[in-house]
Parts: C-alpha cells; sequence; structure tokens
C-alpha cells in the first residue's frame, strides 16, 4: 500500500495556487463617473443640453465622491439611454464605473405630460462593470424649473451611489458687500438662485436659519444700534428679538426654536445671554465678567452652548451648559480662536484659527482630536455645518476676492461654490 | 506436456502482487484525472477577446481613436453572478423606473473628438506609466479610505514569513499595493461596510499579468466587480527586488480591503 500512500500524499500536498505575495490595498479611489450629454428633444436649443448636463456634472463633482470622465473623451453618444438601447464596453475603455444618462420629454409630450405645460427629465444610473441599471426616475417641472430639475436629478445619482440625501437644492443665507453695504441674501448651494432678504443699506450680519428653517434671524445695525431681528421668510413679516441699549449680535436658535443666545454687551463687557425666541424677553445670563463672550452656538442637543471667549487672555473655545455655571475651556492651544459652531452629531466644533492667517479647525468637545481643514490656503472663515455632518461651508480668499467654498468634513476635498467674491459668514439651510 | 501456458494455470499466490500492482495503477490514474478535474485549466482568456474589439466597432468607434497600446486597456470582466452573491447592493428605485420609450430621438450631440478622446486615455497610460516605472506618490485617497500609513506602513506578507520583515520587500509590496489603490473604485455606497475581496493574479516571469480571477468573494457583487476591475486594468507589475526573483512565474494575491 506504500506506493498508493505516496501518490494520494503527493496529490493532496498540491497547493491549489501558491501565491507568493499577498498584497493589502487599504482604501480606494474615488468612482469614476460620466454623464453622458443627454438625449434632447428635436429643435431644443443645445445650450439647455449643456446647461442640464454641467449642472449635474458640478452638483456631483463637488461630493468629492466622484472622478469624472470629460465629455469630450466620451467614444458612445448619441445613443439610447435605457438599457440594451446602448453598449458598455465604449464606457469600459474609459475606465468608467458608474455612467448616468438624461433624456429630456418636452412640455406636451404624450407620455411625459400631454396635458400640462411641465416637462420630464428621465435618469438612468448604470452600474458599468456590472452591466446593470441601478435605478431610474422621471422628474417633472416647467421649462423654467430645468435648473431645479437638474439639481434633483443629482440628488438621484447621489441616492443611487452613495446612499445619501442629495443637498444640490439646499439654500445657504450668508452675508453679501458686493453693492458696499452688507446685505444678508439667499444662495443656492450651487452658488446660484441668489435672492435678497434684506435690502437696508445698512450693515447686517450673523444670518442664523431657525429648526424649521422657516425664519432666519441676523444683526443689522438698521436703526443705528447692533440689534438681531428675524424674519418669517413665508410671510416676509420682520420682529426684533434682541434691542439692548448695547450690542446685541451673533444670535443662535436651541434645537427645538424656543430659545435664542445672543452676545449682548452691557456696560463695557459682552456676555452671552439666553432669551425667548418668540417675545425676545431675557431668561438667563450665562456668563459674566472675565473678558468679551462671543458667537454663541447650541449643542444639537441644546443643553449647552459653544462660544468663544477672552477670559483667559486670547480668544479661546469655552462651553457652557445652558441651565447655568461655570464655563469649560475646550481649546487649551497656544493661538487665537474665534467662530464656534457645534456638529449636528455634536461630535466636532469647528473654528476659526487666527495665526497670521485665518484657518478653520475642528475639535471634539472634549479637547482632544484638533483637526486643520485649512492651511496656506488664503485667509478661510466662517464655518458652517451641512445638515448632514459630512461637509462644511467656509469663505476662503485663497482665490482671491472672499467666496464661498465647500469642504467635506474631513478637509480632503474642497470646492469653490460661488464664481462671485464679496461673500461671508454662510450658513446652510436645506 | 503443452509448452504454452494460460494465467488460470499460474498458481493463485503467484498472481496476487500483480493484481495489487495493476489496481494500485487504475486507482493511481483515477486519482490523478480527478485531481487534474479539479484544477481550473481553462485557458486563459486573452487581454481583449476578438468580440469584445467586434462590439466596439459596432458603435463606429474613430480608429484613430482608439488607444494604440491596447494591451494597457484591457475590457474589465464582471465576475460571474453566481461567484458573489449580492449582500448589501446599493439603494435601488428600479420600481421607479421610467416608461420604456423608443426609439430614442436623433442624437443631437457632435461626435466624438478623437484628439480629446485620445488624451484622457493618454493621459491615464502615463498615470499607469508613473505608477509602474516610478515609485509614484501616493495617490489622492478618498474620505473613505484607509490612512495613508495604512499603506505605507502595510507588512509585506510574503507566503514565507522571513519576508514580512524585509524592508526592500515591504516597499516592493507597498508599490504594488499603490498600483492596485489607484484603480480600486467601489460604488460608494458599498464602502464602510468592512467587505474584504481577494483577487489573484498570476503573472508571467516577466511581470506581465496573465490571468486575475476572484479567489475569495467579500460576498458582495459591487465590491468583487470593482476589485476584479482593479485588477483588470494593470497589465503589468514590477518585478520583485533582485534576491526575491527566481526567473519563474508568480502569483500575487491581492486583498481589497475596507478600513
Amino acid at each position: 500500500m506504500r506506493p498508493l500512500f505516496l501518490v494520494l500524499a503527493s496529490l493532496l500536498a498540491l497547493p491549489a495556487w501558491a501565491a507568493r505575495f499577498e498584497i493589502p490595498v487599504q482604501g480606494s479611489r474615488e468612482l469614476t463617473l460620466a454623464i453622458a450629454a443627454p438625449v434632447m428633444p428635436r429643435g431644443d436649443p443645445d445650450q439647455k443640453a449643456a446647461l442640464l448636463r454641467d449642472t449635474v456634472e458640478k452638483d456631483l463633482a463637488m461630493t468629492g465622491y466622484f472622478e469624472m470622465v470629460p465629455l469630450d473623451a466620451h467614444i458612445e453618444r448619441g445613443m439610447g439611454v435605457e438599457p440594451g438601447s446602448f453598449p458598455f464596453d465604449p464606457w469600459r475603455m474609459l475606465r468608467t464605473a458608474a455612467l448616468v444618462k438624461l433624456r429630456v420629454l418636452p412640455a406636451g409630450d404624450t407620455s411625459c405630460d400631454p396635458a400640462g405645460q411641465r416637462m420630464c427629465l428621465d435618469v438612468f444610473i448604470y452600474d458599468v462593470l456590472g452591466q446593470e441599471k441601478l435605478a431610474g426616475k422621471r422628474l417633472r417641472g416647467t421649462p423654467a424649473e430645468v435648473l431645479s430639475i437638474a439639481h434633483q436629478a443629482a440628488d438621484e445619482v447621489l441616492l443611487a451611489l452613495v446612499g445619501l440625501r442629495g443637498f444640490f437644492g439646499d439654500v445657504l443665507a450668508a452675508v453679501q458687500d458686493r453693492t458696499g453695504n452688507k446685505e444678508i441674501w439667499l444662495v443656492g448651494i450651487d452658488g446660484a438662485r441668489a435672492q435678497a432678504v434684506t435690502r437696508n443699506g445698512s450693515i447686517n450680519l450673523s444670518p442664523a436659519w431657525s429648526p424649521d428653517h422657516g425664519t432666519l434671524a441676523w444683526t443689522s445695525y438698521r436703526r443705528g444700534n447692533a440689534d438681531v431681528y428675524a424674519k418669517d421668510l413665508g410671510t416676509g413679516a420682520v420682529r426684533t428679538v434682541s434691542a439692548s441699549p448695547g450690542v446685541d449680535t451673533a444670535a443662535s436658535f436651541s434645537p427645538d426654536g424656543s430659545l435664542v443666545a445672543v452676545a449682548r454687551s452691557e456696560q463695557g463687557d459682552t456676555d452671552i445671554f439666553l432669551l425667548d425666541a418668540r417675545t425676545g424677553r431675557t431668561i438667563r445670563r450665562l456668563t459674566q465678567g472675565g473678558g468679551i463672550d462671543v458667537s454663541p452656538h447650541f449643542s444639537p442637543d441644546g443643553t449647552q452652548i459653544v462660544f468663544a471667549s477672552e477670559r483667559s487672555g486670547g480668544s479661546q473655545i469655552y462651553v457652557v451648559d445652558v441651565a447655568g455655571g461655570t464655563p469649560r475651556r475646550v481649546t487649551n492651544l497656544r493661538g487665537f480662536f474665534t467662530d464656534p459652531v457645534w456638529s449636528p452629531d455634536g461630535g466636532a466644533i469647528a473654528f476659526v484659527s487666527r495665526d497670521g492667517r485665518f484657518d478653520i479647525m475642528t475639535i471634539r468637545p472634549d479637547g482632544t482630536g484638533v483637526n486643520r481643514l485649512t492651511q496656506d490656503q488664503g485667509d478661510n472663515e466662517d464655518p458652517s455645518w451641512s445638515p448632514d455632518g459630512r461637509y462644511l461651508v467656509f469663505t476662503s480668499t485663497r482665490k482671491g476676492g472672499r467666496r464661498i467654498w465647500l469642504s467635506t468634513a474631513n478637509g480632503r476635498h474642497q470646492v469653490a461654490l460661488t464664481d462671485d467674491a464679496g461673500w461671508s459668514q454662510p450658513v446652510w439651510s436645506r | 506436456m503443452s509448452a504454452h501456458h494460460s494465467l488460470l494455470d499460474v498458481p493463485r499466490e503467484h498472481l496476487t502482487p500483480w493484481i495489487v500492482v495493476a489496481v494500485g495503477l487504475h486507482v493511481t490514474g483515477a486519482l490523478t484525472l480527478w485531481a487534474l478535474a479539479q484544477l481550473d485549466l481553462q485557458p486563459r482568456r486573452p487581454l481583449i477577446a476578438p468580440e469584445e474589439t467586434i462590439e466596439v466597432a459596432l458603435v463606429s468607434l474613430p480608429k484613430s481613436a482608439l488607444p494604440q497600446k491596447a494591451s494597457r486597456r484591457p475590457v474589465p470582466q464582471a465576475p460571474p453572478r453566481d461567484q458573489a452573491p449580492a449582500v448589501e447592493p446599493p439603494p435601488r428605485q428600479s420600481d421607479l423606473a421610467v416608461p420604456s420609450k423608443e426609439p430614442d430621438p436623433a442624437p443631437k450631440t457632435p461626435p466624438a473628438d478623437p484628439r480629446k478622446m485620445q488624451q484622457y486615455l493618454d493621459e491615464l497610460d502615463k498615470m499607469d506609466e508613473l505608477l509602474e516605472e516610478l515609485d509614484a506618490p501616493e495617490g489622492k485617497v478618498d474620505r473613505d479610505a484607509a490612512s495613508p500609513e495604512g499603506i505605507e506602513g502595510a507588512p509585506a506578507l510574503g507566503t514565507t514569513g522571513a519576508m514580512s520583515s524585509d524592508p526592500e520587500l515591504a516597499a516592493y509590496v507597498a508599490r504594488i499595493s499603490r498600483i492596485f489603490l489607484e484603480n480600486f473604485r467601489p460604488i460608494p455606497a458599498v464602502k464602510g461596510k468592512g467587505y474584504s475581496a481577494r483577487v489573484l493574479v498570476q503573472v508571467d516571469r516577466e511581470g506581465r499579468v496573465v490571468d486575475r480571477r476572484i479567489q475569495a468573494s467579500s460576498g458582495n457583487e459591487f465590491w468583487d466587480r470593482a476589485a476584479l476591475s482593479a485588477t483588470e486594468a494593470v497589465v503589468s507589475l514590477p518585478l520583485p527586488p533582485e534576491r526575491f526573483r527566481d526567473g519563474r512565474a508568480d502569483d500575487f494575491v491581492i486583498r481589497f480591503e475596507d478600513p
């Protein structure tokens, strides 16, 4: 039996695949995404197709999840948008991993809205490697709403490929000084759709959204003194929130909308006060003496307020309980730190470091985990978190003028949102 | 007395060793055939299959725009369906799919610009060359990727334990890792879920990739596809450090991990 045993043993000892090297690949690159030129109805001007496609591409490029395959490199053009109506190989050749196809149906089209005035945009999202459709959606709107429809299309792509709610239709409130005054404006996350909230020819600063995003509070010198006002964006009604003899500034709504924190100066010192958001009545004075306390911002659970204070000499970041008590210092770093804003999940506070240049940093509320988001790229100020906490908007002078920029929360991907300058203090709504 | 004897005439005790040998040979032969059948001896797939070239021609690909170095861009192949069952595909909205509307309107977009397309393909080539011929700088890693230390400091995981502490080999492994990292682009929706796929990459003695296949599925078809596609975008690998060359073909197991 020995020969048989030896044969068996030698067969079993043969390795199936004896790899000499095992290589770990930890991490990945951005998904290569191609957005094909939209299929348009006959007679439609090509500019609309370009506008549509460019909007979707710009939206998705700002997220940092994708690497775009440039349009002029596309091989397959003008074929169908539905499964089976075009080949995948030309896209594979360009190493495209995901493909978006768009088709416009004009108002009056029998399969879209035959009786109405609305156009349709069909969005098809494909996995090129798997050669299958991941999602498809028909979006409707009037021809005048083409940009809004394009943003919705980008939202659909982000949901299908990343699994996240799109934010391309979101709105920022910000200060714009192009006219020589400082006025509050609303501007789309794409840097377009700008519209004025104030036109009082004065100095208007520090916009703040109410939790339901129906009301915007801000600081204005419209009556010669810095006071806090609030505007109902639905009715246009403006009311005074805080108007003490001193300076009232930098409002922050509590998460339930019932309270407003402001920085108020009394007898030469500036402290943090808690007010009733509806009546403006003072509920509590949270800080006293010890230097200037400014820029209050509620924690997402509404139990604490972060603010900047000069009580220790240079400006540092502190946290105080809404119920009162001794403020706790968060930053124990050498430098001058201002404008703290608490992240929506409560895990981080973004702030500005003023050390020669202005830069955006984040820190955990317990004072650990300091992370620098900007460096050697002009002055970077005014951070504000996205509702999901994955991004921040801020202003930067890195390309001349003060523009609004977007950054991922870790700072790795940053992109300008506005082409024009003169912006400051953007705050993110939805 | 006849001079001819039949086997029947041989005493039984003399035949027994021969019967054992014959049975042994039969069993050995059968086992060998069985073992060979277990090995995957399918012919190796060419980098660009002829039928795929024909498919490309069907879309009127401008001839001048074709990449000159076709072998640098093998057409990716999706892994077989049964190899990687979908566990957590990205969100689907197929239920909301738009109704069919055919045929599509006539194309209104201008034809592809062969010069631009070639330029884009050349850029892809250039990136590959940088990675393959130089010790390429670390690529831009996305927000969900591992820290750079995760790549730079990756231990050399050769099958022989002594290799893991060799700095030259560690650098080589890190270099190979970067080449595949640059081409690994899974759908973001499947990131952050801890998937890990192993792809076997076989190279010939000159470093040319001659085959690649999923050795161990991640359990997610999108992750597996991206992993296989990352290996299909690489047509050759740098040779190991001189001390580790043995003049033979090599096998690499590439472990695509979600950090």
